[in-house]
């Protein structure tokens, strides 16, 4: 379907060529792109906050650098989106929660400094799981998100509000964050190209923390190449993050285009197994095949441990967000609450108020598992099961340059069909926690429709600091498959 | 571990600091017996001898410099917060 404004089917790419030869200028550009969010978002609720004058004024600029020769980087001038867990300089930052309402924050984090710094012009930040806690956007305090493929149908979650933005068209590419699979999930539903790199190869300064040692920052667009592009960007050491990597970064742009000929790729057989939806397999199957075409042994590997890997998740992310969000107690920032003129009534009143029901909820079973009496039983054991993860997925990394699998076991579910069944939520992301629990980088793929024309998703995942192959085999699977394009959401 | 008594869940959310009516601490207790049957599938594995999951391939703190170097305004950080004065953060009187 062509777009009305051709401009909103414009790839990061696209976006610097008719830049670059005056075509457009930054200024026009995202005023197209301010007037489609402007008008459709009312559906979709992707966003939430907008900042057309900031924008406008930063458009300005870079068209007036850009006039003079002085653009900071060939993205100089191109609309951007960012994930409200993520803080930028005098922009209120939500999280997606009643409990952060009113907070500015007084600095950018490291990321979006490495956007403005190469001229990215940041137009909004969109909506999510309240905290990031969540796989279908609709645990955010503004509202769910719908999905642009079928507006009955949810994006994922947690960064379904960049994800839908990015497939409805709104800007080319956007970043969300990743603690159990939360881009490479919307991006499955929503039909577009989400990456989790490797941890500590992108800062997380600035980042607003659910699950430290999980959490990464990372790309959503409509093609590998922009995803690529953006990689390079934001993947920069960082000595604000303590667990930043100082590895040396090498271009993954630069690379891209060599291909998969000679790789040894494996395919866990526990991730086609029961409960795959047949849709979904054989779109997945169709990407293999490309893999296969294109040069790379596809051998059939056993990883037997991730059955445990969801449930190691649960207990050590919530564990983390108990800790990590004891700070929001009415007194620093943020939302109070008084209660009778007694402080620890103060605190209990302001999280009641303030925090969702997930929130609570996964608070209360982080505190659980780090009770005395089940620390060891539930804590301690999980961070032993991680181990036997990360080991097992070393050992197949000696034989294997990548591994795939599908990303979701189904297509999008519907807006409500496993909110108040918590279990079968958090089983969503069964198929994607892993990379985060052995600190690997992972990317879906868009690999194909249902025939209820919801996006299906194909999972890559490298070794540690492996960017560069794992978006080698992202970039075959898409010269083969093709991107999915804007959907006809507004019918 | 399959049940949960309703003082635990009741000791969690004093622990948690949050405040529940006791509808939602009852629906909690249920939906804790169900979460926890479901991640005691861990004690099937046998974990004796190994350590807790400490990653050194991808992530090793990198040590910097022990300098100073300006830091945000205080007085910035203080208008974020509910309720300030010049000095610092307010709260409800702790000491009578």
């Amino acid at each position: 379907m062509m777009a009305i404004f051709p401009e909103t089917s414009w790839s990061l790419q696209d976006c610097s060529e008719k830049l670059r030869s005056g075509q457009i200028s930054s200024v026009e550009l995202c005023e197209i792109l301010l007037r489609g969010i402007q008008e459709k978002d009312k559906r979709l609720n992707a966003l939430i906050s907008l900042f057309p004058e900031q924008a406008l004024r930063q458009a300005e600029t870079m068209d007036q650098l850009r006039r003079v020769g002085e653009a900071p980087s060939p993205w100089a001038g191109i609309p951007i989106l960012i994930k409200d867990n993520l803080c930028m300089k005098d922009t209120a930052t939500t999280c997606g929660s009643k409990i952060l309402e009113g907070c500015v924050f007084p600095y950018d984090a490291t990321v979006v400094s490495l956007l403005k710094q190469k001229g990215f012009v940041i137009l909004g930040k969109t909506n999510m799981d309240e905290f990031a806690m969540g796989s279908s956007t609709e645990n955010s305090a503004m509202g769910p998100t719908r999905n642009p493929w079928n507006l009955d149908h949810t994006p994922g979650g947690s960064s379904g509000g960049s994800a839908a933005a990015v497939a409805a068209g709104f800007v080319p590419c956007a970043l969300g964050s990743d603690t159990g699979g939360s881009i490479r999930q919307p991006a499955a539903f929503c039909g577009v190209v989400g990456m989790k790199p490797t941890y500590g190869f992108v800062s997380r300064y600035g980042l607003v923390a659910f699950a430290s040692s999980l959490d990464q920052v990372g790309p959503l667009a409509r093609t590998v190449r922009d995803v690529a592009a953006l990689v390079d960007v934001i993947s920069v050491p960082d000595p604000l993050d303590s667990t930043s990597s100082f590895l040396p970064r090498q271009s993954v742009v630069s690379v891209l285009d060599q291909g998969v000929r000679g790789m040894v790729i494996g395919m866990p057989k526990e991730y086609f197994g029961e409960g795959l939806d047949d849709e979904v397999r054989s779109g997945v199957m169709k990407g293999i095949q490309c893999l296969r075409d294109a040069g790379a042994a596809v051998k059939e590997i056993s990883l037997p441990k991730t059955q445990y890997a969801i449930a190691t998740y649960y207990i050590l992310s919530t564990a983390e967000a108990s800790s990590n969000l004891a700070r929001y107690d009415g007194v620093q920032y943020g939302l109070r609450k008084s209660g009778n003129d007694e402080l620890t009534e103060m605190y209990r009143n302001t999280r009641r108020l303030g925090f969702g029901r997930e929130v609570k909820r996964r608070i209360m079973l982080g505190t659980y598992s780090l009770s005395s009496g089940y620390y060891d039983a539930y804590y301690s054991k999980a961070l032993r099961v991680q181990e036997i993860l990360r080991r097992e997925f070393a050992e197949a990394f000696r034989t294997c340059q990548l591994l795939v699998t599908p990303t979701t076991s189904t297509a999008a579910f519907k807006l409500g069909e496993r909110i108040n069944d918590p279990i079968a939520m958090y089983l969503s992301d069964a198929l994607t926690v892993s990379a985060n629990l052995v600190g690997i980088p992972a990317v879906s793929v868009p690999c194909g429709l249902t025939d209820k024309r919801l996006p299906i998703g194909i999972q890559l995942w490298a070794g540690p600091f492996h960017e560069q192959l794992l978006l080698r085999g992202a970039w075959i699977l898409e010269q083969s498959l093709g991107t999915l394009g804007i959907p006809d959401w507004e019918k | 571990m399959a049940e949960i008594s309703m003082d635990e869940v009741r000791h969690i959310a004093m622990l948690s600091r949050i405040s529940f009516s006791d509808e939602e601490l009852e629906r909690l207790r249920h939906e804790f017996r169900d979460i926890i049957r479901w991640v005691d599938k861990l004690h099937e594995l046998n974990t004796e001898g190994l350590p807790p999951g400490a990653d050194t391939e991808t992530c090793s703190t990198s040590f910097r410099k022990d300098l100073t170097k300006p830091s945000h305004r205080a007085d910035v950080w203080r208008t974020l917060a509910p309720w300030c004065d010049e000095e610092g953060f307010k709260v409800p009187r702790v000491v009578e």
